[in-house]
């Protein structure tokens, strides 16, 4: 397939008063996506959550607290997600990018994004793998990423704190990712400079496709801001920016991202500017994997 | 065997490039020792990026002026360390005889070397200048930084080896005039490579009282790997002398150094190489200084930058080496390791990359 029409779907945490209600909505706003050709769809972070609060309508408890009683039933939870999305993909027959759980992974909770099929079968599950200093305490990272193989290219994800660790993109991009999407949730205040290098900038140098979708709104006692962008090399986007469709502010459908993902343009930029071929495995070979001992005081062979 | 031509041209470099010649024209400079790195404050470490004119330099003496007249301006800003961009003594290049009309003649610099003798690659240029020029090159920037009694990173060339290898490479002098270290070129432009260079595969932190300094080059700061290694080897501040040969974009002018200081947390000068007629190239800047976003102002990642990408000009800033240090401990996002996913992955899933 040469091209592949898709959008990020931004989600305002505070407008449903039940799970059946997101279910309604989500399945009317991608059937609608889907009459105008989009193939894939992209939520937010923690639409778990927003399922969560949508159905137990608690007086916004603090986070800590909320996790806690989410993990303390996951199993329902995840349930529902899974079954909220897996129909809502196979009514829309899309590709649905469902936003993000939590599974438990020998007793810890693993922030976790789900993939689904446009015949609502899940296609995938892909856990974060690196977390920032306030998640360290809360939950556990996953050890392993997936590319998953499919009619609209060679898709994988990159969870939350992961887009600032740019180990994943590229490892994943090495396994033959062509397009990554990334449900993102960070607290307010927004700064645009802190979104450019996530996704943005793993972008440019892995010459990849990347949808990002963070989160905007109100979610127990949170808020959550940042913007919906479809991204490719600087050099297949208009005036070189690098953004092939930029949502705005706010989780408007007027702001929606959308844009047509070109493979063969990708594939010309790749041969015309050979990045990977440039890539240095005799100096990685070198350091890899022992120097990162050092980040927490550890010492490596070359130490002693 | 060599032929009387090219002993005669050998003889020639030989005598133009002479360290005496040098260090006498620079003696005559009003070269006197600053005060600015007698007494280093680690929260204050000033620094400056030299946006450079790429020029076809056909006289030592020439390059020896201007790079004496950037220090000069330098140090009486306060600068501690000063950087120059890549390809800095590349200039040299005007030292072939002809050169000059070649290079008027020809479009671009293959059209030049096609008129210098068939087959030649970039490489063979550079391996038989080289020595010329880094002596050129190395006597000159000795002298400043110990003249001067600052840190220079002279920016870079392409250089022989003596082991058969032609690499682009940096060098580090310190107050007193000695070489501290070199940095050669770990990933290279995809032109490069079709020039007969080759990349080089180990990397170094040079401890000083400025803090450690790591100098990689160019396009090395295209990709996380360098940077990331760089930091955990114990960088404080990154030099980077550039030369882009391409139309300015901000955007894409963004992809090099600026996210890699947000990745692993670090200081970073960039100085820019810039100019429209060397040898069919075009080279665009900017210059600047860069740091994580919560380091700096307006939460941009620029603590300083050129106000053009196209004109010589000096960015100034400074550093604050032990606030960079403290934020490592409690950045938000970053110094998070994942050592069994590192272990699954590396360095074996680079192993699936054509060889080249």
């Amino acid at each position: 397939m040469e091209t592949v029409k898709v959008c990020c779907l931004p989600v305002d945490p505070q407008q449903f008063t039940s799970h059946s209600q997101y279910h309604r909505w989500l399945v009317s706003r991608l059937k609608e996506l889907k009459t105008s050709g989009v193939q894939l769809a992209l939520l937010p972070a923690y639409t778990g959550l927003i399922i969560f609060q949508a159905n137990v309508g608690l007086p916004e408890p603090a986070w800590k607290q909320v996790l806690k009683r989410y993990w303390g039933n996951l199993e329902l939870w995840n349930s529902i997600f899974v079954d909220i999305h897996s129909d809502c993909a196979k009514q829309s027959q899309m590709f649905l990018a469902a936003g993000t759980t939590w599974t438990n992974i020998n007793g810890s909770p693993v922030h976790t994004a789900y993939f689904f099929g446009p015949n609502g079968e899940l296609i995938g599950r892909q856990g974060q793998c690196h977390l920032n200093r306030r998640e360290r305490n809360l939950m556990t990272r996953a050890t392993d990423v997936s590319v998953w193989a499919t009619d609209i290219g060679q898709i994988a994800m990159v969870v939350g704190t992961d887009i600032w660790y740019p180990e994943v993109s590229r490892i994943l991009t090495l396994k033959g990712a062509q397009v990554l999407l990334a449900p993102v949730a960070y607290a307010a205040p927004f700064n645009r400079w802190l979104q450019v290098a996530g996704m943005w900038q793993e972008v440019q140098q892995n010459q990849v496709f990347a949808l990002e979708n963070w989160l905007e709104g109100h979610l127990f006692q949170q808020s959550f801001a940042g913007t919906a962008n479809i991204l490719a090399p600087c050099e297949i986007t208009p005036g070189e920016t690098g953004y092939l469709a930029q949502g705005g502010p706010g989780s408007k459908s007027d702001n929606l991202p959308v844009a047509t993902l070109n493979f063969r343009h990708l594939e010309e930029i790749r041969k015309s500017y050979p990045l990977s071929k440039f890539l240095n495995r005799d100096l990685y070979s070198r350091y890899f994997p022992d120097i990162y001992r050092r980040q927490n005081g550890g010492r490596i062979a070359q130490d002693d | 065997m060599i032929s009387f031509k090219e002993k005669l041209l050998a003889a020639y470099l030989n005598w133009q490039s002479r360290p005496g010649k040098i260090k006498k024209y620079l003696s005559q400079k009003s070269i006197t020792p600053s005060a600015n790195c007698r007494h280093i404050n680690p929260e204050m470490i000033r620094v400056a990026a030299v946006q450079l004119e790429m020029q076809l330099v056909k006289d030592p003496l020439q390059f020896a002026h201007r790079m004496y007249e950037k220090v000069r301006e330098a140090v009486q800003n306060g600068a501690q360390l000063v950087v120059f961009p890549e390809d800095n003594a590349s200039q040299l290049l005007g030292l072939l005889p002809g050169i000059e009309k070649i290079a008027r003649r020809a479009e671009n610099l293959d059209a030049a070397l096609g008129q210098l003798g068939p087959d030649l690659q970039v490489a063979d240029i550079f391996g038989f200048l080289g020595p010329y020029i880094k002596s050129i090159f190395l006597t000159t920037f000795s002298t400043l930084a110990g003249g001067f009694q600052v840190y220079i990173n002279g920016g870079s060339s392409i250089f022989p080896t003596g082991e058969g290898r032609v690499v682009n490479e940096a060098f580090l002098l310190g107050p007193d005039g000695r070489l501290l270290g070199s940095q050669k070129k770990t990933h290279l432009l995809p032109l490069e490579g079709e020039w007969g260079l080759t990349p080089d595969c180990c990397l170094e932190v040079f401890e000083t009282p400025l803090g450690n300094i790591a100098c990689p080059v160019c396009m090395d700061a295209t990709y996380f790997e360098p940077f990331r290694i760089l930091y955990l080897l114990g960088a404080d501040i990154v030099t980077l002398p550039i030369a882009n040969p391409e139309e300015y974009n901000f955007w894409k002018a963004l992809r090099g150094i600026w996210p890699r200081v947000q990745e692993s947390p670090l200081y970073a000068i960039k100085s820019a190489m810039v100019g429209n007629r060397f040898l069919g190239f075009k080279f665009t800047g900017r210059s600047g200084v860069y740091a994580p976003l919560e380091l700096t102002a307006d939460k941009d990642g620029v603590i300083a930058e050129a106000t053009s990408f196209d004109k010589e000009e000096i960015v100034y800033a400074e550093l604050d080496i032990l606030k960079l240090r403290a934020y490592r401990q409690t950045a938000e996002v970053t110094g998070d390791v994942n050592m069994e996913l590192y272990q699954k992955y590396f360095p074996q899933i680079y192993d699936i990359l054509p060889s080249k």
